[in-house]
């Protein structure tokens, strides 16, 4: 450790600065008094009182008590900066994990409210013109100009609800523009980094093969991968709060497949998936969680498809799941 | 005058701010042969004045200037009672009970069922109806009570208490003949051509009767 490092050096400086200031404490010797004895009157008694260390060396122990003083204080003060900074950090990573997990709820939560509500206006107008339409109708008098006005509108808010579905695809499209060339081992490192307090907390052993070549490059959005890897491990964390501590390992493992694709496993020691169960995982609104909303691996498979790969399970009771995640690797010579 | 404009049969006002949900809302409406009139905001309905039939009101929750259940209170602390079904996108349970306890007639989600939404309407529409009768008898009422002099209105209060002619007598200081004279100019400018009715009477008018002076005015001798 650092820290006994400092304080070694310390002792030995200290001792050291002592060590120069005794000779010279010893050295004073009476034959020392250049006096002769002509110049002392008769009767008089010649004596040779030796000075006391202080009084001979007062500025070097001051010195050396407060250069030690000094010392001391600095060392305090840097093992107090030390641990306020470790405990930062410590807290700053897990705000970080949290907001990152929070924001991914958030986020889907948010942007299917809005949406929910976008659609639901014309979808109300057309119920409620399809509705005055039948009675138009149904009237004694049917007044067939207003049935034509309310079927005329119902038109135009079907077309009003194709833009805003159209609207928001295009929304998502834009993070096109986002995709950059990555390296997915890097991204899983982030993701370890983001998670490593969970991880940490639940005593979650890790288990890595992530070889650096041939390196496994893709062309794809960071954030979005990120958000991929990242709920794969909170499910592989949630799944093995289920089994003994001892028995919690997660191993991520990268390779190229014939030059031609990045494939990643993800493999938890949880209960594992019940056979029949494992096809619908990726369907929406299908959960095995108390609280869950299902939405997550059908997230993380929609943003695979768009990343022109895929994602698979592979589950055996009582022996944990794996997820196989396939992107197209990114080559340099072809586009 | 937009009183005029109206007439007296019953109106519903719509307010939403989008303006497909509006016209679709006013075709239906007026499909089933309701008069009605259609705002974007509250603030343009405020604009209008109520015109004096039974109406009511079909509002969104989620409005650009305030929100509908906001606006059920303000009316409420402005004294403008309509009755009010919302309508809304995205209702949740503490929400709906919150607008149901404040008296709403219905808490309606988009896209709403025309069935429902009619009842609704036709609900509130009844209860204003209802509400506006209640007023006028009350007000009428409240006039023939003015209309009586001191003596017969707390002649009117003691009667109705159940007290006898005698015991009224005593507590005004007064003759039994003058309470029956009291008595009779009560029924006849009440309108009551029963006691019965003229309980009934007191119940409409309840604690608006004043209370019962002490015998302490002989100046007072209708």
């Amino acid at each position: 450790m650092s820290r006994h490092g400092i304080i070694l050096a310390t002792c030995r400086a200290v001792i050291a600065a002592a060590l120069i200031i005794m000779p010279c404490a010893g050295g004073a010797l009476p034959q020392q008094a250049q006096i002769s004895d002509t110049q002392l009157s008769t009767n008089s008694d010649a004596g040779i009182r030796t000075l006391s260390i202080w009084q001979e060396h007062s500025w070097l122990v001051i010195a050396a008590v407060s250069a030690f003083l000094l010392q001391t204080a600095l060392i305090v003060g840097l093992l107090y900066e030390d641990r306020r900074r470790r405990l930062a950090e410590a807290e700053a990573r897990q705000r970080l994990s949290e907001s990152a997990y929070l924001s991914r709820i958030i986020t889907a939560g948010a942007l299917s409210a809005s949406i929910a509500h976008e659609i639901r206006q014309p979808l109300a107008a057309i119920v409620s013109y399809g509705d005055a339409g039948l009675r138009w109708l149904a009237n004694k008098d049917p007044d067939y100009a207003e049935v034509k006005n309310s079927l005329t509108k119902i038109v135009d808010q079907g077309h009003r609800a194709a833009a805003i579905i159209e609207n928001v695809r295009a929304l998502f499209k834009k993070d096109i523009d986002h995709r950059i060339v990555l390296d997915m081992n890097s991204v899983v490192r982030d993701v370890f980094q983001l998670t490593a307090n969970e991880l940490k907390k639940h005593n979650i052993t890790i288990k890595t093969a992530l070889p650096a070549t041939p390196r496994p490059i893709v062309l794809g959005d960071r954030v979005q991968l990120e958000q991929v890897i990242m709920n794969l491990f909170i499910n592989a964390i949630e799944a093995m709060r289920l089994v003994n501590a001892r028995n919690r390992f997660l191993i991520v493992s990268s390779h190229v497949e014939h030059a031609k694709a990045v494939v990643m496993a993800i493999q938890d020691s949880g209960p594992g998936i019940e056979p029949d169960q494992i096809d619908k995982i990726f369907t929406p609104y299908f959960t095995t969680k108390s609280a869950g909303m299902g939405m997550g691996l059908s997230i993380c498979k929609s943003i695979v498809d768009s990343h022109g790969g895929r994602i698979t399970a592979t589950s055996t009771k009582g022996h944990g799941t794996t997820f196989h995640l396939t992107l197209p690797l990114h080559s340099t010579v072809t586009p | 005058m937009k009183k005029e404009q109206y007439q007296d049969k019953p109106i519903v006002f719509v307010i939403d701010d989008d303006e497909a949900v509006r016209d679709s809302l006013r075709s239906l409406f007026r499909s089933v042969g309701l008069q009605v009139a259609v705002f974007d905001s509250t603030k343009a309905f405020l604009k209008n004045k109520l015109p004096n039939a039974p109406s009511c009101l079909v509002l969104d929750v989620r409005l650009p200037d305030i929100s509908g259940l906001d606006f059920q209170d303000k009316l409420a602390k402005d004294k403008i009672k309509i009755p009010i079904t919302f309508i809304t996108g995205y209702g949740d349970i503490p929400m709906t009970v919150k607008a149901l306890r404040a008296g709403a007639v219905s808490f309606l989600t988009k896209p709403v069922r025309d069935e429902e939404l009619l009842d609704a309407v036709r609900i509130g529409l009844q209860q204003d109806r209802a509400r506006r009768e209640r007023d006028r008898t009350f007000s009428e009422l409240r006039a023939r009570f003015d209309s009586l002099t001191r003596r017969e209105q707390q002649t009117f209060g003691l009667v109705t208490a159940g007290l006898m002619n005698k015991q009224i007598a005593a507590k005004l200081g007064v003759s039994e003949i003058t309470v029956k004279a009291h008595r009779g100019n009560v029924m006849r400018k009440m309108a009551a051509r029963t006691f019965a009715e003229l309980i009934r009477m007191a119940d409409v008018l309840g604690d608006k009767a004043p209370p019962v002076q002490p015998p302490s005015d002989p100046l007072d001798q209708a």
